[in-house]
């Protein structure tokens, strides 16, 4: 099993690497090149051809992309030529940001998807299955953009009883923190609670019909220890994976749910940067969220060989 | 997830087996197949809507008329009132349902149309080509739509067009590892050999013993992203990376009734309900081919 962790490591490394070269394509793709993307001044030629040395954009491609890949190794992702604050400090502040949302808002989701899944698993097709799964259809069709501002307008322009959008750092009391944090964590875990739940619904019905779930009842088990802890920690495998294929959702969840409630995170950063034309922000940040999306699959892909005993054993051909 | 084949036999047609598949699963689920009924009634009235819908809109969806700017719904000649320049709403409406429509179908194809083959010819060389394409759909998973739009919309002005595009390159490694996984389950069964053997071409083997049995598995994957795709083209239009003002688009016109909520939160109702709408009627009858055409949903 550990040769087969350790693919899987070299495996993301492999993937990480590639990306790191289509964001530096890409960045060699824009109009003009790099270096019209990375002066503050590009309409100069004289700033063109001093950012053009500085950078070393004159030399091959190949040794600028090791040169380049050198530098986001130690950490300098360059400096913004609209904010004048290095890329690398920006990622810090705003990335504790986000991932608060983002580990609220899988709590939510999971709090809420699990427990519904298993509800509509014990009688498939009967009332409890029916509504909670058209509720759930309901969750995945729900727009997030759409979703915050009517939470918006109940919520805060009728109700008064939430604010309308911000952030509250913690500094500031963990509470009005969370207070900010109710209507966003609610309005991107709905969508994420909808696919759990469809997911563990799924995978619980096929539990319930195994062997091992007959076994236990015929040994006299109660049927909640059936449900619960033999079905659903069998199922909780294929819940695990499905919430690593969430991710690229939930990341396109947070950049819309951080422009809606205003909140200072990667996501909003994304979206200014591309507004600003701001090319160093904008190549920090893309590479963050694909590196945290490969990482993230990486921890997903581990779990999910630690706690399947069938790839304990052999396993054969590559991901599924 | 992929599809199971029977034996070692030529299969029966697909039409046909999905259709005594659809029957059986109606029968076995009569609630979840009303609600497909409902589902495929209503994405049908949506697709009419985007195709019919511009010809009955009462004003040119990018008519202003400053003397009646925010009108409330119900106002006379303007049944769902009037935006901040004074353009009707319903015939923005009408207008936005073929922008949005469009948007989520043709980026699903553009992503089925590469998607498919990818996937099975990964699947049907298996080896280094299954790993090289493999890994290239990993790095492809790793930048989801949003972030293909942000980088398109760097390079270049984003456009409706732009958004298609991220839309339908980030369905690519879905779709390709499904119609993998399928190809691999089918390749090293008896009727592809006999084929091989008989010196059919690869070409011909994986149109003719391949492509059908990879079709059904793909099509529940296409259902499904429909919807998806839909919700997705509003969200990069809202955020400004998708369709520009003015044309008219559900996303979009969400983004500028933002800044009216306060006096017309109608603006911010109307497109909303129909994106969501549109979304669920698609997710009820994907849902619902889901069910009948994937044996592991039938019990």
């Amino acid at each position: 099993m550990s040769w087969l962790i350790a693919r899987q490591v070299v495996i993301a490394v492999v993937t990480l690497l590639l990306a790191t070269v289509v964001v530096f394509g890409a960045v060699h793709a824009l109009p003009g090149g790099p270096a019209t993307a990375l002066s503050a001044d590009s309409t100069s030629p004289a700033a063109l051809a001093a950012t053009m040395q500085r950078y070393g954009f004159n030399q091959p491609l190949p040794v600028q992309y090791v040169r380049w890949i050198g530098q986001v190794l130690s950490g300098q992702l360059g400096t913004s030529p609209i904010t004048d604050i290095p890329v690398a400090t920006q990622l810090e502040q705003r990335l504790p940001i986000t991932l608060e949302l983002g580990v609220l808002s899988l709590l939510f989701a999971v709090a809420l998807g699990v427990p519904a899944g298993v509800a509509a698993a014990v009688r498939p097709g009967r009332v409890t299955d029916w509504v909670a799964s058209t509720v759930a259809l309901g969750g995945l069709s729900l727009p997030h953009f759409w979703f915050g501002i009517l939470g918006i307008l109940i919520f805060a322009v009728h109700l008064h009883v939430l604010p309308s959008g911000g952030f509250v750092p913690l500094s500031g009391g963990i509470g009005e923190n969370l207070l900010h944090m109710v209507m966003p964590m609610i309005v991107l875990g709905t969508g994420l609670a909808a696919v759990i739940m469809r997911q563990t619904r799924a995978a619980m019905i096929e539990a319930l019909g195994a062997d091992y779930v007959r076994t236990a009842r015929a040994k006299g088990m109660r049927e909640w220890q059936v449900i619960w802890i033999h079905a659903l920690g069998n199922s909780l495998i294929t819940v695990i994976t499905v919430i690593g294929l969430q991710l690229g959702g939930l990341i396109a969840g947070v950049v819309t749910v951080e422009e809606v409630f205003n909140i200072p995170g990667i996501g909003q950063l994304t979206l200014d940067s591309v507004y600003q034309r701001d090319y160093p922000t904008l190549q920090g940040a893309v590479l963050l969220i694909a590196a945290g999306y490969i990482i993230v699959n990486l921890l997903t892909d581990v779990c999910y060989t630690l706690i399947n005993p069938r790839l304990r054993v052999t396993v054969t051909g590559g991901a599924t | 997830m992929t599809a199971g084949v029977a034996g070692p036999d030529r299969p029966a047609p697909v039409s046909a087996r999905a259709a005594a598949r659809i029957v059986r699963a109606a029968r076995a689920r009569p609630r979840f197949a009303a609600l497909a009924v409902v589902g495929a009634v209503g994405s049908l009235i949506v697709v009419l809507v985007a195709i019919f819908g511009p010809l009955a809109a009462p004003y040119n969806p990018n008519a202003v008329n400053f003397n009646l700017v925010l009108a409330p719904p119900g106002t006379a000649h303007h049944l769902l009132g009037t935006d901040q320049l004074g353009r009707d709403v319903l015939s923005r409406m009408l207008y936005g349902a073929r922008t949005t429509l469009a948007a989520g179908i043709v980026s699903t194809l553009l992503g089925t149309a590469v998607g498919l083959p990818y996937g099975m010819i990964a699947g049907y060389f298996r080896g280094p080509v299954d790993m090289l394409l493999m890994r290239i759909a990993d790095v492809m998973l790793a930048f989801p739509f949003l972030l293909l739009a942000v980088g398109l919309a760097a390079i270049s002005q984003p456009t409706l067009w732009t958004a298609v595009l991220a839309l339908g390159v980030a369905q690519v490694p879905a779709i390709a590892r499904i119609a993998r996984g399928a190809t691999l389950e089918i390749r090293d069964l008896e009727y592809v050999q006999a084929a091989l053997v008989n010196g059919e071409s690869d070409l011909t083997i994986l149109r003719r013993q391949i492509l059908p049995n990879v079709l059904r598995p793909v099509t529940v994957q296409t259902t499904v992203a429909i919807p998806t795709s839909i919700v997705g083209a509003s969200i990069l239009a809202f955020l400004g990376l998708g369709v520009q003002p003015p044309t008219a688009d559900w996303g979009g016109m969400l983004a500028q009734a933002q800044q009216y909520l306060y006096q017309s939160p109608w603006l911010g109702v109307f497109p909303g309900v129909a994106i969501f709408l549109t979304a669920f009627c698609f997710n009820l009858l994907g849902d619902g081919i889901t069910d009948a055409l994937n044996p592991r949903r039938q019990r």
